[in-house]
């Protein structure tokens, strides 16, 4: 049996899944190879750690905790704080966003389209000059 | 009590139905949630938000199912949403790494241990490859390698719980040993170990 085989199969083999014929070639096979033998070995303490970790004991207070968490009403209805100020948050933004966004939609065409070139330039160049609130008055 | 009394009194509010319920299945439902999230604590958090799920939802259990297998899903639909999370966490960890120059932990099964002797490596770091090669099976077949491995379930309790046929099962925990074989020689390759 190849190597590659063998890699194939090896879990099989550790778990005693394979025909008996099968068992026997990759049995002898890992009585002859060293690097199949360590990859084997290495396998299999892997499966044994989880039998180690298999059984847990459950904390003594279990129940406990679990009668003060029942004893909360309405807790399935419940959003935490952080949760609800989030939300609120959030639809208040998207609110004021759209809002403006209409706003600034239906502002004349001609205030910002129409303007050459030189003009804009000159528009850019007063932007700086000029304090925002003037220029939003202005466009009222 | 028995499992018809014990489920009507649960539909009842009854107190003592509660409270022989958990004692009777807390083990069973904590070490199904540790067998898929590998931390106790974690898995006690999830299992009393199951008994929770089941207490309030204990009229629409319509007694066609056993109780277990009916706490086995909770349990499995429990840990799997809190493990997807975790991921995403960790994603957007990741990124957040990424950008604040910040060292990026996500381990993954390659040279880590490279520069420790042989004989250095814990039992906590072999745990970690095993939970890590698992980690990687697809979500089917690793829930029903788990079970089976974990849970000591046989292949006709895996497909009730599952919903699945038995060829399905047994298909499923093949495919998943060849995957955890897979992953396992990738590190041996790798000298993980
Ligand atoms: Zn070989």
């Amino acid at each position: 049996m190849s190597c590659k085989k063998i890699h194939n199969n090896l879990i099989f083999y550790l778990e005693g899944e394979l025909s008996s014929e099968e068992m026997q070639a990759v049995r002898s096979h890992l009585d002859d190879c060293d690097d199949c033998r360590r990859f084997a070995e290495m396998m299999k303490q892997q499966l044994q750690l989880i039998e180690s970790e298999k059984q847990t004991e459950v904390s003594p207070y279990f129940f406990t905790k679990l009668s003060v968490r029942l004893d909360e009403k309405y807790e399935q209805f419940r959003l935490p704080a952080q949760g609800w100020l989030q939300l609120t948050t959030f639809s208040l933004l998207l609110i004021v966003g759209i809002v403006v966004g209409i706003y600034l939609g239906n502002l004349p065409y001609n205030t910002v389209q129409t303007q050459s070139v030189d003009n804009n330039m000159l528009l850019m160049n007063d932007f700086e000059t000029e304090p925002i609130e003037t220029f939003l008055l202005e466009l009222q | 009590m028995n499992e018809p009394s014990l489920i009507k009194g649960i539909q009842q509010n009854d107190q003592h139905a509660y409270r022989t319920l958990v004692e009777n299945y807390q083990k069973m439902v904590v070490n199904t949630c540790k067998s898929i999230v590998y931390n106790h604590a974690d898995a006690e958090d999830i299992a009393q938000d199951v008994f929770l799920e089941v207490f309030r939802n204990a009229n629409q259990f319509r007694g066609e199912a056993q109780l277990s297998t009916w706490l086995y899903r909770i349990a499995i639909n429990r840990s799997l949403n809190f493990v997807r999370n975790n991921r995403r966490k960790r994603f957007w960890q990741s990124i957040e790494d990424t950008f604040t120059g910040g060292r990026n932990n996500n381990r993954e099964i390659s040279e880590n241990h490279n520069d420790q002797p042989d004989s250095g490596i814990t039992d906590k770091q072999r745990k970690e490859i095993l939970h890590q090669a698992i980690g990687m099976i697809p979500e089917k077949q690793r829930i029903a390698f788990t079970l089976n491995k974990y849970e000591d379930l046989s292949y006709q309790q895996i497909a009730e719980i599952m919903n699945l046929s038995l060829s399905s099962v047994e298909s499923l925990i093949h495919r998943a040993k060849k995957n955890l074989q897979d992953q396992l020689y990738e590190c041996y390759k790798k000298k993980c170990i």
